[in-house]
């Protein structure tokens, strides 16, 4: 009889953690620097698709040119929240530019502990002297960041090395090739804590004279649901109780 | 110059594209192709060289396609071809001349959930291709592809084209030569 009743608990509280779905619209935020030059943010319209929000947009200003398109999605089935898409950035200028790229999107409210794994990949497309893309020093290209009320921590760096670079000949595309963190694919699975209020991702990099890159990113979390989280913790005093009897 | 065909609501990242001055036609592009339906959906892409030869019929040429694919929506993310190669670069207007194809048919690529990735990279370079003369001859790329439903891929393609002098031009090229030579000795 305990057993039974213990398997149902358990199975409500798996099917209330599956059917994770946005309570709020996520607020997204691109945020783009050319270092040296200054800073735009933008906060893209969430458009509605099946499953969550489409963002889109482009800038052109200084000396780069870049476009985006984001969405999130809140997997029913999983209880899996993705966030990402493709970011594109290009240096019109005729010198090697540093940028630093943060794609920032709000968490619903969450209690408990949340898993993470994220990936990003990308296109090079070299001007008239090739393509260029690298990172800043010994710092990682792509990081995952979340942000709480007592500040912000980075869960994950991805394309980092002695510095990070990779090249295509003049006038070349080539590929940027998949790092990632959590399982693969990014079912999420690293644990981070509590999820916080909103995450980030950041892109940091130089890019070669007329280069152009296209990064495609996502930052994957999964966080129980409050009804799921209550009765686990029903199913853990009933089992606690039956021990004592 | 960048056309598209599709038959689907697409938003559609802004395309870069370049063309190099008459020495050496380029054309080059960037773009991002969203599918915002359920279904698989086809797309075509074009770009096209804003300069154009005329009346070559050998040409030196070289160019490259690469491929980042994304999937968000928790279930995987395809790309393939859709009966014709995915790269066709051509020389020419009226009857252009298929000068490269990448991604032959069949041709696929995927990635798992909430995965993304790149294949490897297609590099191509050929000296004395022959081409059908015209009186126009740009330099065009054409994208075809099948992609997922609500899934995302950025293509980046390159064309370069430098005609190659005639037996009879540089024949002629040659005679200038010796002849300058012999009217500077005899100076």
């Amino acid at each position: 009889m305990g057993f039974f009743r213990n398997a149902v608990l358990a199975s409500i509280a798996a099917a209330a953690t599956a059917g994770s779905a946005f309570a709020s619209i996520p607020a997204v935020s691109v945020r783009i620097e050319q270092v040296g030059a200054g800073f735009v943010t933008m906060n893209p319209t969430a458009n509605p698709v099946e499953g969550g929000y489409a963002y889109s947009g482009n800038v052109s200003l200084w000396g780069f040119q870049s476009s985006f398109e984001l969405s999130t999605n809140s997997k029913s089935g999983t209880g899996n929240e993705a966030f990402g898409g493709f970011f594109t950035l290009k240096n019109t200028t005729a010198a090697v530019q540093q940028f630093i790229i943060d794609l920032n999107v709000t968490n619903d409210p969450s209690t408990g502990n949340a898993l993470a794994g994220g990936s990003v990949a990308g296109v090079l497309l070299g001007g008239p002297n090739g393509g260029l893309l690298q990172g800043v020093g010994n710092g990682a290209v792509w990081q995952a960041i979340i942000n709480g009320s007592s500040g912000s921590t980075t869960i994950a760096s991805l394309m980092s090395g002695n510095p990070f670079t990779v090249t295509t000949g003049a006038n070349q595309s080539g590929g940027i090739a998949r790092e990632f963190f959590g399982n693969d694919p990014q079912i999420p699975s690293l644990p981070i804590g509590p999820l916080g209020t909103s995450r980030t991702i950041r892109m940091q990099f130089l890019l070669g004279a007329g280069s152009e890159v296209s990064l495609s990113t996502s930052f994957v979390v999964q966080v129980p649901a409050p009804g799921a989280v209550a009765l686990l913790g029903v199913a853990g005093l009933a089992g606690r109780r039956r021990r004592r009897i | 110059m960048v056309s598209m065909a599709r038959n689907i609501s697409v938003a559609a990242l802004a395309a870069g594209m370049a063309c190099a001055p008459a020495s050496a036609a380029l054309v080059q592009f960037m773009h991002t192709f969203v599918n915002t339906s359920g279904t698989a959906q086809d797309f075509t892409f074009t770009a096209t060289s804003d300069v154009a030869y005329s009346g070559q019929s050998l040409f030196d040429i070289q160019g490259s396609l690469a491929l980042n694919l994304i999937d968000l929506n928790g279930n995987g993310a395809a790309v393939s071809t859709n009966g014709v190669p995915m790269y066709v670069a051509s020389i020419g207007s009226v009857n252009p001349t298929v000068v490269q194809t990448i991604w032959n048919e069949p041709w696929a690529f995927g990635v798992g959930v909430y995965g993304n990735g790149v294949p490897p990279d297609q590099v191509f370079a050929a000296m004395n291709v022959p081409v059908t003369p015209e009186a126009v001859q740009p330099l065009t790329i054409t994208i075809r592809l099948r992609l997922s439903a609500r899934d995302m891929v950025t293509v980046s393609g390159t064309f370069q084209a430098v005609p190659v002098p005639a037996p009879g031009a540089i024949a002629l090229l040659a005679v200038t030569g010796v002849s300058g030579i012999g009217r500077r000795r005899r100076r």
